[in-house]
């Protein structure tokens, strides 16, 4: 039996309830002017593309034409943002490179963007590639077409050009496929391998060696103007920081000897004249200077820890680096001059092999925790850590010159590991394994090439 | 003719015991390797304590560590105090010491740990009498495990420092 | 006795309500049904999709260095077809399965890096106004092969007009999603967070707060049909936002209309004023077409205002789509954000949006605020 208070107190939920939907459907105010909305939540999603093959002038340049557009879409397809409609589902296919553009066709299969180009091998035996990038639904053309001739040789520089181009436009940062990468290409097994320093295309192709592997050689590190590499190599009996010229292959000890001294861990300051390293004496490891041109020592960091690992910032001016003076292994930062050093590492586990980004907003390392290895970045001063990969030993990232995708070394366990190399965009999506004649360790990233 | 043969008797007795006295020194570490790379057939050699064959089985050429350590323990100290006793009484050696680390590091930390081993190694040398100059050191990293499984079974094999001997400059 | 009237008496206020409510909402369907195509989900042939697209007035370029591209006068993206006979569609070349292919093999160590020269002529002129091309009002199949090159601008005389190049099937790629062409659109169970591999529980605790994830590949939203999801008359109610958002905006949509006539009306000559749930219903269709996925960090610190108008059949006029101000962040970024603002605005708008017609002097002109402070990578 329920009170007759009881059922008016529900009558007047009741209509309060309906009241409330009235009152929440209700209109808005009367407006005056445009409708004003504010979008604050979007989708995350590879953006769709259509790169139809790029048309052949002339037959000479038929089997370009082809590989070129597959190199473009690897390219744009390998960097996780944007996702290749496949010519199976192309409705219209580009044969005339002038001809307009048959939006709606395009639209139908929802490329949302359109790459065209064209590729002529020219009388004096030069490769001329052509492109043009479209936004299929403001069926507007994206910046203005270009042209690139080469020899016929280059032809995966150009491809990697127009590729970075389209990246370039659509996503507003640098692009990075015009790219090479050092690396150390290891093999045997575990207890005896042989490792060589070699060097490839960003994305495998064009591999390189650029020692044998009678000498054991370790973490090749290339200068901003990719013409030469610092690496480590155990060919005078100990270990020793080498500079090589890629162009030639030639080589020579950073300095002179001096016995008993192991150095490594070398790095080029941004302007390529001074090299950062470590030096060990009498079992104690520190950070040095070299100036190239004068030749000038200076000793940077002076303590009875191991410090190691260190990287220059973008503008020159400072030197992040690892040290156990703590204890445990963390990452400092210190003036490039030396002095006092900060420590910006703070979470659990153990922080190691530093790099600053090319873009001077983050610092990638190695993170060791209850036996798990990570790649991580951080913020100059150590906030926002973010750990991007996890696995049974992941380290030594090195940058992509635009400072958005970082490539590292995984090692997998047992007796039967094996060394990789892979790359990770700094969200932390597209974890993906870089293509490597067998096994492969300590990738270090060009810049972009002239 | 039986007092010879006693004689003969006792000479070999007395050989015998001073053989196996020769034996008995050198107690194996804990920690040390039982790697007798056939010392069965070349017996002769491990048993002769001036061979590197008896530097290496019976002395011991390695002390191990703990993980990202470079501290002696107590049994690399004895197998340390047994190589410095080999070194002053071999004069004509010389002896690099190998530094290395086991993998659960990076590379450039492991090779300044495996530096640090070496050196603890050759501090402790030195203060038990061994000259400096016939030392050297050389920091492998984690380049060359002796072990190659990943657990702390293997680990631990590979976190070692190594004497090599070899016929170099003396004293 | 006295149970059995309050009994009586809260039976039938609520029979009374719901008899209300249901009543009510068929006497006062206020929008008329969006426009959409009823071809519903198949897959149309080649031939019939032919038939419905516009034929575009090509002009024939004239071969010529460099050779400009000219428009065609078709701009909208979805017109009614022409009444001229559909240009016969080139035929699909025969597809052949090809594998995946492997990574690439170790060529030989080859010669010292080739060097490129890098020529920057541009090649894009502005569609209109090109004096040398005569106007041409007939349609031309676009794939009629090129005209002899004019004599007059002397073209390279070894470049031989090739036989029209057949596009090679390039090889299927890994885990595209299938049919592009056409999809069914229900929201698709799209997870809230970034999950990065070390943050995967593996057995260990999470090392790092989670973040948003990207969404795994989803068909794409239907420019040419639309499955009718909930009863209500919605639009297709975008992914990005949770789904219980989306089932609100249709509820609130539904009681809108069923409100609309309860709710006190507010005098404006442009017809009832947009509810609330309309406005939403229209962020959250623009929202759910776009996509910051591949936006610099630099645009993702850029807040833009897109200001464009509107057709009276809810489609946005392509072309009034311009960006209207930078709330916060750099030029660099505000061009690149704008772009993908654009994209959002017309690729959702293909359709039209679903606003109601009367009120259309209400949202004939819309000023939208694009914040990506929300999605930015942390």
């Amino acid at each position: 039996m329920i009170a007759p208070f009881t059922r008016i107190a529900l009558a007047v939920a009741a209509f309060g309830g309906i009241a409330a939907f009235g009152l929440w459907a209700a209109p808005a105010v009367a407006q005056s002017g445009p409708l004003r909305i504010e979008i604050t939540e979007g989708v995350i999603e590879p953006l769709p593309f259509a790169a139809p093959t790029f048309v052949a002038e002339n037959a000479a340049a038929a089997d370009a034409a082809q590989d070129i557009t597959r190199v473009i879409a690897a390219d744009l397809r390998g960097t996780g943002l944007f996702r290749e409609i496949p010519s199976t589902a192309h409705i219209s296919t580009i044969t005339n490179f002038s001809s307009p553009v048959q939006f709606n066709d395009w639209q139908a299969i929802n490329a949302q963007a359109l790459i065209t180009g064209s590729v002529e091998q020219s009388a004096n035996g030069q490769l001329i590639v052509r492109f043009r990038l479209f936004d299929v639904f403001s069926q507007q053309p994206l910046g203005e077409g270009l042209q690139f001739v080469g020899s016929p040789d280059s032809w995966r520089r150009m491809a990697h050009n127009v590729a970075d181009q389209v990246y370039e436009r659509l996503t507003g940062e640098t692009g990075y496929f015009d790219t090479r990468v050092a690396f150390i290409s290891e093999s045997g097994p575990k207890n005896a391998r042989l490792k060589r320093l070699a060097i490839m295309d960003y994305d495998g192709a064009n591999v390189q060696y650029l020692t044998d592997s009678r000498a054991l050689v370790l973490a090749p590190r290339f200068s901003p103007d990719g013409s030469r590499l610092l690496y480590t190599s155990y060919e005078s009996g100990e270990p020793r920081v080498y500079l090589m010229d890629v162009a030639t292959v030639s080589r020579r000890p950073l300095e002179t000897f001096v016995a008993g001294n192991m150095t490594f861990a070398p790095r080029w300051s941004p302007d390529g004249g001074r090299v950062v390293f470590s030096e060990e004496q009498g079992g104690n490891t520190d950070i040095f200077m070299l100036d190239l041109g004068s030749g000038l020592r200076t000793q940077l960091t002076q303590a009875p820890s191991i410090e190691t690992a260190p990287s220059f910032s973008p503008d020159g001016t400072q030197v992040v680096f690892e040290s156990d003076r703590s204890g445990t292994q963390q990452i400092y930062v210190m003036s490039a001059n030396g002095g006092d050093a900060r420590r910006i590492s703070s979470g659990t586990g153990r922080y190691g092999t530093p790099v600053w980004s090319p873009r001077g907003d983050l610092i990638a390392f190695t993170n060791q925790n209850e036996g798990r290895f990570h790649i991580g970045v951080m913020r100059t001063d150590g906030s926002e850590e973010r750990l991007l990969t996890a696995s049974f030993l992941d380290e030594g990232p090195s940058w992509a010159p635009n400072g958005r995708v970082i490539m590292f070394t995984r090692e997998t366990a047992g007796a039967d590991g094996a060394p990789a190399l892979y790359s990770v965009d700094i969200s932390g999506r597209n974890l993906q394994r870089v293509a490597t004649p067998g096994m492969a360790s300590d990738p270090s990233w060009s810049p972009l090439q002239n | 003719m039986s007092s010879l043969i006693r004689i003969f008797t006792r000479a070999t007795l007395v050989v015998a015991v001073l053989g196996l006295a020769a034996c008995g020194q050198g107690r194996l570490g804990a920690g040390n390797t039982t790697n007798l790379n056939g010392s069965g057939l070349n017996g002769a050699g491990a048993q002769d304590p001036s061979s590197p064959a008896y530097f290496n089985q019976t002395i011991g050429d390695r002390v191990l560590f703990a993980v990202d350590q470079s501290t002696l323990s107590a049994e690399g100290r004895t197998i340390l105090n047994g190589q410095a006793q080999w070194l002053l009484t071999n004069t004509e050696y010389a002896a690099l010491i190998e530094g290395h680390a086991d993998e659960q590091g990076t590379r450039e930390y492991n090779l300044a740990l495996g530096a640090r081993r070496a050196a603890a190694v050759q501090e402790y040398l030195i203060s038990q009498g061994v000259p400096a100059n016939r030392l050297r050191t050389i920091s492998y990293g984690k380049e060359r495990p002796l072990e190659i499984c990943s657990d702390e079974t293997c680990y631990s094999q590979n976190r070692r420092a190594v004497t090599v001997i070899s016929v170099g400059l003396g004293a | 006795m006295e149970m059995r009237r309050s009994l009586y008496a809260s039976g039938g206020m609520h029979a009374a309500l719901i008899l209300w409510l249901a009543i009510d909402g068929l006497f006062h369907r206020a929008d008329p049904p969006p426009d959409f195509s009823v071809t519903g989900v198949t897959i149309l042939s080649v031939a019939e999709f032919a038939a419905m697209s516009p034929t575009a007035t090509v002009i024939p370029a004239a071969v010529e260095q460099p050779a400009e591209l000219t428009q065609p006068p078709e701009t909208a993206s979805l017109a009614p077809p022409t009444a001229e006979a559909p240009t016969p569609r080139p035929s699909r070349p025969e597809i052949t399965e090809a594998p995946v292919p492997d990574p690439l093999p170790v060529p030989p160590p080859p010669a010292p890096q080739a060097q490129i020269v890098e020529q920057t002529a541009t090649l894009l002129a502005p569609p209109a106004g090109d004096p040398t091309q005569p106007p041409s009002d007939t349609p031309v199949p676009e794939d009629i092969p090129r005209v002899a090159p004019v004599p007059a601008p002397t073209p390279d005389p070894e470049v031989t007009i090739a036989p029209e190049v057949v596009a090679q099937p390039a090889p299927p790629e890994q885990s595209i999603a299938a049919a592009e062409e056409v999809t069914p659109t229900a929201p698709e169970a799209a997870t809230t967070e970034i999950v990065t591999e070390a943050e995967r529980p593996s057995g260990g605790a999470p090392l790092t707060s989670a973040r948003p994830t990207a969404r795994p590949n989803r068909p794409d939203p239907v420019q040419t049909a639309a499955v009718q999801e909930t009863p209500a008359p919605a639009p297709e109610t975008p992914q990005a936002a949770p789904a219980d958002d989306a089932v609100a905006a249709a509820i609130a949509a539904a009681v809108a209309e069923a409100a609309a006539p309860a709710a006190p009306a507010a005098v404006v000559s442009s017809g009832p004023p947009l509810t609330n749930g309309q406005r939403d219903g229209f962020r959250l269709a623009v929202a759910g077409c776009w996509n910051v996925g591949s936006l610099s960090t630099d645009a993702l610190r850029t807040t833009i205002v897109v200001a464009f108008s509107m057709n009276r059949d809810g489609t946005p006029v392509a072309n009034s789509v311009r960006l209207d101000g930078v709330l916060e962040g750099t030029t660099a970024g505000a061009q690149n954000a704008f772009e993908a603002a654009r994209r959002a605005i017309i690729r959702c708008g293909g359709n039209g949006y679903d606003l109601p017609e009367e009120s259309y002097e209400q949202w004939r002109e819309v000023e939208a605020v694009f914040n990506p402070e929300g999605m930015r990578l942390r």
